[in-house]
């Protein structure tokens, strides 16, 4: 067993980087060690001193830690973390806000069309569900910008609401996908059948293919409204937690001032 | 070319990068071999706690102002070496030239305080 792999492991319990590249971080700490090990020895410290003192030389510090993890973190990861609220400039958040904002304004459009929305009995809840939204977004928007309500015990109070209606209207949009496929399917189309039947039937009758066809009609509605207040809701969460995150971030930086 | 920025929050950084760089240029070195050469050169003045070395030499590596290697010595140990690029010495000849100037405007700010 290697003198030095209490120490070796515990670096590699800490660096929070890719396999590959935490196992040539420690193999070069590791060839460092034996040698600083090597050098105490020919100063003449006993075997137990000389470890000891080549593990002073090496302790990483979670500075140390952080700066390693940061420059051998994969490009995919950091870009997760440019999305991440608390190292994102105001131009980037910015720009996120306006393009979600571009999205929802081009697809509301055509989702909140009357045709659109009497092509399933789900869409309505969905709707339902993302006005509830909107309006715990409202209150909070309220409080946050315009009260300036920073209470440390309420201040995310009230902003998950948001996600969590998100979230729900995301179920009814799958709930009402599978009920559209089911009712208008396997009842109409091919009674007694089932779902795969429905998928998958090849058919020359007139009938059935506008059977078929309302089918998936209300089916896409259902799941692209869902998908459509999930973005939405998902943006009001944001922006609040955004808000939050910043305001926390400001009351540390007052207390280490 | 990536041009060093010698201000006071970023010192420590610039000053063991210009150190690394600096010893670099007399050869191929491994990081043990860094840290004791510029602990020897400096009188014991710079000493290092090794393990603060790697991220230093791995960004300079990642910013190609070095280039590692690595090397089989001996059944069991690999060890890492490494050498100035052109980058490297164009980057370490920036910084001697700021340092100089660094070093030039706290002189004169700390004799007309002596004086």
């Amino acid at each position: 067993m290697n003198r030095f792999s209490a120490l070796l492991k515990s670096i590699h319990d800490q660096l929070d980087v890719p396999q590959p590249a935490k196992s040539r971080i420690l193999l070069e700490i590791a060839a460092d060690l034996e040698d600083t090990y090597e050098f105490y020895r020919e100063r003449g410290e006993s075997e137990e001193n000389a470890t000891r003192l080549a593990q002073e030389k090496f302790i990483l510090d979670d500075l140390t830690i952080a700066e390693l993890s940061s420059i051998h973190q994969p490009l995919l990861r950091k870009w997760m973390d440019r999305i991440s609220l608390n190292v994102q400039s105001r131009w980037e958040r910015v720009l996120l806000i306006l393009t979600l904002l571009t999205i929802a304004a081009l697809s509301g459009r055509v989702l909140l069309s009357t045709d659109f929305m009497q092509n399933s009995i789900f869409v309505w809840p969905i709707w339902g569900t993302t006005i509830a939204g909107a309006v715990a977004f409202f209150i909070k928007f309220y409080k946050l910008y315009l009260v300036k309500d920073h209470q440390a015990k309420i201040l995310r109070k009230g902003i998950d609401i948001v996600g969590y209606l998100g979230a729900f209207s995301l179920a009814l949009g799958f709930t009402g996908y599978f009920y559209e496929l089911l009712h208008y399917g396997v009842d109409t189309v091919y009674p007694g059948g089932s779902l795969i039947t429905v998928i998958t039937t090849v058919t020359d009758s007139p009938q059935r293919i506008i059977d078929i066809t309302n089918c998936f009609i209300g089916s896409s509605t259902v799941m692209l409204a869902s998908l459509f207040s999930t973005l939405f809701m998902a943006l009001l969460w944001y922006i609040l937690n955004n808000k939050a995150t910043a305001i926390e971030m400001a009351e540390a930086e007052t207390l280490l001032a | 070319m990536k041009q060093p920025l010698l201000d006071i929050p970023s010192l420590t950084k610039n000053c063991n990068e210009a150190l690394i760089l600096a010893i670099l240029e007399g050869g191929k070195k491994h990081g043990y071999q860094l840290a004791l050469e510029i602990e020897q050169k400096s009188d014991g003045m710079f000493k290092f706690n090794h393990g603060t070395l790697y991220p230093i030499l791995h960004k300079l590596e990642k910013e190609k102002l070095i280039k590692g290697t690595w090397k089989q010595e001996g059944p069991k140990r690999q060890r890492k070496y490494y050498a100035l690029t052109a980058a490297g010495r164009k980057y370490l000849t920036a910084q001697l030239t700021q340092w100089q100037d660094f070093y030039a405007q706290f002189i004169k700010i700390i004799g007309v305080v002596e004086k």
